[in-house]
């Protein structure tokens, strides 16, 4: 236990905010609360129906098997201290794994009640909780995995992204809203956080004054009702971020619909008003707030900024040789770096991306084996800072570049080598009916499936990029409508179905809702009718063109005669 | 239904009118329903007058009244349902309604902290609750990351003494 | 699925069921009155009344937190849930074979 506590030359965690004594005092006040209100609950003084909206704002679910819990990780940024002490619950509470989702949290799932006060405990020593996981309020803040290195960011998201973390933590207006809230920030214009598809998304530009303002997206979602968010604000002044959005979501609170779970997200408001209403609804409130009580002043901003963690990078004259000679020597890293890599903005850096998607494994998942490993890698390659991508990998940030052939070799002895990023086996997928309440059927088999099938990786370079995402219920964890093919398990009398999507897209430039190709079909036909599809588009396709280009240069009939004609 | 003010049982004077308003109105403290509140001549009476608003309505409407009333009553269906904590920080911090504000309806011990930082200063809870716990629920926390309409002391950054 | 056979028409199954509160685990109600981890120590009741009666019973552990979500559940003629769902509930993640509930050995957090 005690090498949580290992931290190499830093006294601030890179990447993230660091907790002072105010915060430790906060966290160990609400578990107080969780815990009294579990004796409450063992008491008979609350009700289930009481206490099911209490333990779930405490991240606490109850699946099939047992309780789950679901961790926040803040604009998925962990520490290697952070990432061992979740290693350490997934060993000492769970069952030597945990699942990284598509909003950037982790979740457990073998999680006992009466122990979960105990874990918040353990989780709150390395700065971490699992407040706002669930519930109608306002979820985890999820951001760019690129987010302070990308080459075209303006400005860094999470500095934001944390201002906004904190001041949405038990918000005494806003935590109990018609449905749950969730907000993704980018740093840059270019989209890499499907801003459009969130209650809120967020994007930075530069204005006519070469000075940052944010673009504001609203009412985008997916669910059983997949909307397309619109453009609330243009140019949106950062020292005003809180206020608006603020004035955005008390409008929601205020006049969400309360009394159909289906309709009661903020995009069904947005729609039902019309932009524009809304609009000026939210600019009326937002007029007669007082701005300097919300004002994000450029000394809070900085007062936020220095807790966090910098990486201190240098100059290494030589570093890109270096790599380019393991490249030129070593076939199988020359492909890792092409797949699983991504540019720095400093040039003896790169990113490195770590895929959690080796065929036959859970995408997602990692055991406490690689949660501890991958701590030790940041430590030794990346100031100690891991990233978790809302397509479920993680991303070691900072890494010089003359020391990337080493990573890699590392990774390679944890089977986190996988070098498929984008491909056609770096599949989005939920927990599924092996696990989660909700689900309608399994996803996990089905993926597995899908991906033993393109386990070639030459065969997956020639299909190129194509993202894959695997539901198994219409609340779309796996983002299953915006994938290039989506996949969703849907219940016929107790039997398994699956429906297939195509042609869906995250991103705001051509982000797109996949349509539906036809009747739902029994696994082993779905994962077959994929096969087809994507062998259809390799005869079909013209020059370069990725699988979404060909489908939306032949449309959907094609591709349904093809998987249909021959049942 | 015992009324509590900073953690205390106290006696509730005022009384509920239900359905149409007598004219002239009881010499006393009433609390009349907002739908009716027209039918009254507020520069009239002589008692205290409060009013029981629905939460369904912008609060802006009790704008022409809020310096007459000296009792405004929002009301939450359910504990989950949370418009009038913003119903609330409207009348605090726009109409700048200075009276008491009084919480109705199906409320949690664990909600108190959260009523009296939008602005609310008596909640009416069930005759069942447990008032240890609502006493105890007002110390749940020392500390917040948003300021409130109490004006409390800031530590530093977000955060807030409670 | 099978069609139904007039000759060998075979009585329905139920079983009852629930998580356990304090951890959740998926519970099943014997004949002894005790929730087991396991389903073939469920009691299987033929009939409507004497399934609804057991559930009565079960109610009171409802009341008394020990379990909740308590459900009842078809069989099929191999006393197996009729349902992918209750089948994965009853064996544990298909994709976990080893967290079969028969070989997972736990203790209650308060033992």
């Amino acid at each position: 236990m005690n090498n949580h506590l290992k931290n190499p030359n830093h006294s601030l965690a890179v990447g993230r905010y660091n907790y002072d004594d105010i915060d430790h005092q906060f966290l160990k006040e609400r578990i107080n609360q969780f815990r009294s209100q579990i004796t409450r609950r063992i008491s008979g003084e609350l009700s289930e129906d009481e206490f099911k909206p209490l333990r779930l704002m405490n991240g606490v679910y109850l699946q099939l098997h047992s309780y789950m819990l679901r961790v926040a990780i803040p604009y998925g940024i962990l520490s290697s201290t952070m990432l061992r002490g979740l290693a350490y619950i997934s060993q000492y509470y769970d069952r030597g794994y945990g699942h990284f989702t598509t909003r950037q949290n982790i979740q457990f799932h073998w999680i006992k009640l009466e122990e979960v006060p105990d874990i918040l405990t353990h989780l709150a020593s390395v700065e971490m909780h699992a407040l706002q996981t669930s519930g109608n309020c306002i979820r985890n803040i999820t951001s760019d995995e690129f987010a302070g290195l990308a080459q075209d960011e303006i400005i860094d998201p999470r500095v934001y992204a944390e201002l906004m973390r904190q001041w949405s933590t038990v918000h005494p207006e806003l935590t109990f809203l018609p449905r749950k809230f969730k907000i993704a920030i980018s740093g840059s214009s270019n989209d890499r956080v499907a801003a459009c598809f969130y209650d809120i998304g967020i994007l930075t530009r530069l204005n006519s004054d070469n000075k940052p303002v944010f673009e504001v997206w609203v009412g985008g979602g997916l669910g059983r009702i997949p909307v397309k968010g619109k453009i609330i604000r243009e140019d949106l002044p950062p020292e005003h971020l809180l206020a608006y959005v603020e004035a955005m979501i008390r409008v929601y609170n205020l006049h969400g619909n309360r009394n159909n779970l289906y309709k009661s997200r903020i995009k069904i408001l947005v729609e039902g008003l019309g932009i524009d209403a809304y609009r000026e609804q939210v600019e009326k409130e937002f007029a007669t707030m007082d701005l300097d009580q919300y004002r994000l002043s450029d000394n809070l901003v900085a007062q936020i900024e220095q807790r966090f963690g910098r990486p201190n990078l240098e100059n290494h004259p030589g570093a890109s040789d270096i790599l380019e000679t393991h490249r030129a020597k070593d076939k199988e890293f020359d492909r890792w770096v092409r797949h699983n890599t991504h540019p720095h903005f400093h040039s003896d850096y790169i990113a490195a991306v770590v895929s959690l998607k080796e065929v036959g494994q859970t995408p997602g998942d990692a055991s406490t084996e690689q949660m501890n490993a991958l701590a030790d890698f940041a430590d030794e390659f990346a100031f100690g800072e891991i990233r978790v991508t809302h397509l479920q990998n993680v991303v070691l940030g900072h890494v010089q570049k003359d020391k990337l052939y080493e990573l890699w070799q590392g990774l390679t002895k944890h089977r986190l080598a996988t070098a498929n990023l984008g491909l056609v086996t770096d599949i989005v997928c939920c927990p599924g009916m092996d696990y989660c309440a909700l689900a309608n059927a399994r996803s996990i088999p089905v993926a597995k499936q899908i991906a033993a099938l393109f386990e070639d990786i030459e065969l997956q370079e020639k299909i190129g990029p194509v993202n894959i995402g695997i539901d198994g219920c219409i609340n779309s964890c796996a983002h299953h409508h915006i994938m290039n093919i989506g996949v969703l398990g849907v219940d016929k009398k107790g039997e398994e179905f699956y429906q297939i999507k195509l042609g869906g897209s995250s991103y705001k430039e051509g982000a797109s809702i996949g349509s539906i190709l036809g009747a739902a079909v029994k696994a082993e036909e779905a994962v077959k009718a994929i096969q087809t599809l994507i062998h259809f588009y390799l005869e079909q396709r013209q020059e370069n063109e990725h699988f979404i280009d060909t489908y939306r240069r032949l449309g959907t009939a094609p591709f349904k005669e093809i998987v249909y004609a021959v049942a | 239904m015992p009324l509590l003010k900073n953690g205390e049982i106290m006696p509730d004077s005022w009384t509920v009118i239900e359905g149409d308003v007598p004219s002239p109105l009881p010499p006393e403290s009433v609390i009349v329903p907002f739908a009716h509140l027209s039918e009254i001549d507020i520069n009239t009476i002589s008692h205290p007058l409060g009013v029981l608003f629905p939460c369904d309505q912008d609060v802006d409407a009790l704008k022409p009244y809020v310096d007459r009333l000296e009792l405004i009553v929002l009301q939450f269906p359910a504990f989950k349902d949370g418009r009038a904590f913003s119903q609330a920080r409207k009348i605090r911090e726009q109409l700048k309604f200075m009276g008491e504000l009084r919480a109705t309806g199906h409320l949690l011990s664990d909600q108190y902290q959260f009523l009296i930082r939008v602005g609310f200063t008596t909640v009416s809870v069930p005759d069942t609750a447990n008032i240890q716990n609502w006493q105890k629920a007002m110390n749940d926390f020392t500390e917040a990351y948003q300021p409130s309409v109490l004006g409390e002391k800031r530590l530093s950054g977000l955060r807030w003494k409670v | 699925m099978a069609s139904t056979d007039q000759n060998a028409q075979q009585e329905t199954l139920f079983v009852l069921t629930a998580n356990r509160f304090a951890d959740g685990r998926v519970v099943w109600f014997t004949a002894q009155r005790y929730w087991s981890v396991l389903l073939e120590e469920a009691q299987k009741f033929s009939s409507k009344e004497a399934l609804e009666n057991a559930q009565e019973q079960a109610q009171q552990d409802v009341a008394a937190q020990y379990i909740i979500d308590l459900h009842s559940v078809e069989l099929d003629s191999n006393l197996i849930p009729n349902t992918t769902r209750e089948k994965i509930r009853a064996f544990g993640p298909s994709t976990h074979p080893e967290f079969n509930p028969r070989s997972v050995q736990e203790t209650m957090p308060n033992e």
